[in-house]
């Protein structure tokens, strides 16, 4: 009983592990010193596993570099490099003025 | 540059500088400036606009298709995502680019539009199993998702379907592709991941020839 319980066990750990993994969600935080300024931003150097960490390591940023009035931040999903168009572009992209 | 200068462009003052005007004026001599949406389409009405510089806005760039299904539209935007890209399959004609003060690149997609002009083709191509390629954008899509591209496998399919009507040759995929240092193996294994990501039948080999695209 218990060696079947076993096996059931392992067989869904498997087949949970092939087919029901949920696809990886990176966001990257990428901050604006300046509103009026939105081709210059600097890109975290690593990625969040949720909206709301990109978010709060943003805001602790801006608040860290004193830039609270004049900076805003913008969190971008899965975020890879476009060879055609030489760019980095993400799946979405969502701002800290956006509600 | 003689290919600008018939050339009727319009932009939004409000968007762009004097320093953007000299620019465009340099290339062109119908240079059209508006402030609002309102005047937009007025000079779309009344005027014939072949190229229209904006800012990224899905709803105006819908209004311009609907009164000009030619019109040439060049959207600027701090940072592109899937979105615009995939909204920009139903406007067509749409290049988008994220810094207009980048004279090369500009001019380089000025004359990319002139092209298009001319041939009256879209840059949309339709491919099968649900393919789509954006010859502006360099993107290609299947389902209304991107699929991604090495610099290679971008380089060598845009190459292909740009030249859709032809076969390009060995020699011609070494000089544009690999700056003549490709080797078969490598080319071999460049096809195959293109058509593992897509499909077999998109590229043919012509033997002793080359490849073409199959559309």
């Amino acid at each position: 009983m218990l060696k079947n319980l076993l096996l059931i066990g392992c067989a869904a750990f498997l087949l949970n592990g092939c087919f029901g993994g949920e696809k990886e969600t990176k966001w990257t935080a990428f901050i604006y010193p300046t509103k009026e300024d939105t081709k210059k931003y600097v890109k975290s150097p690593m990625t969040f596993s949720s909206l709301e960490e990109c978010k709060k390591v943003s805001i602790l940023e801006i608040q860290n570099q004193k830039l609270e009035n004049i900076a805003f931040f913008k969190c971008g999903l899965n975020c890879t490099f476009h060879e055609g168009m030489k760019t980095e572009v993400c799946e979405q992209m969502l701002s800290s003025t956006d509600k | 540059m003689n290919e600008l200068k018939y050339l009727n462009v319009c932009y939004n003052s409000k968007e762009n500088d004097e320093k953007f005007h000299e620019l465009i004026s340099t290339y062109t001599n119908n240079v059209f400036k508006y402030n609002n949406q309102d005047e937009l389409i007025d000079l779309i009405n009344n005027e014939e606009i072949h190229l229209v510089i904006t800012k990224y806005n899905f709803e105006l760039l819908k209004q311009i298709r609907v009164l000009n299904n030619q019109i040439q539209i060049i959207a600027f935007l701090d940072k592109i995502n899937h979105t615009h890209l995939i909204e920009s399959l139903e406007i067509e004609y749409v290049k988008f680019i994220q810094e207009l003060n980048c004279v090369n690149e500009f001019i380089y997609i000025l004359k990319d539009c002139v092209k298009n002009i001319d041939s009256q083709k879209s840059n949309i191509r339709k491919l099968k199993n649900n393919f789509i390629y954006d010859i502006y954008n360099k993107t290609l899509f299947k389902n209304n998702k991107i699929i991604s591209l090495t610099k290679r496998e971008s380089l060598f399919l845009g190459l292909l379907i740009k030249e859709y009507n032809r076969a390009i040759s060995y020699e011609e995929i070494n000089k544009e592709i690999w700056n003549n240092t490709m080797t078969q193996d490598a080319l071999r294994s460049l096809v195959k991941e293109i058509r593992k990501k897509t499909y077999k039948e998109l590229i043919i080999n012509i033997s002793g020839i080359g490849y073409r695209i199959d559309l």
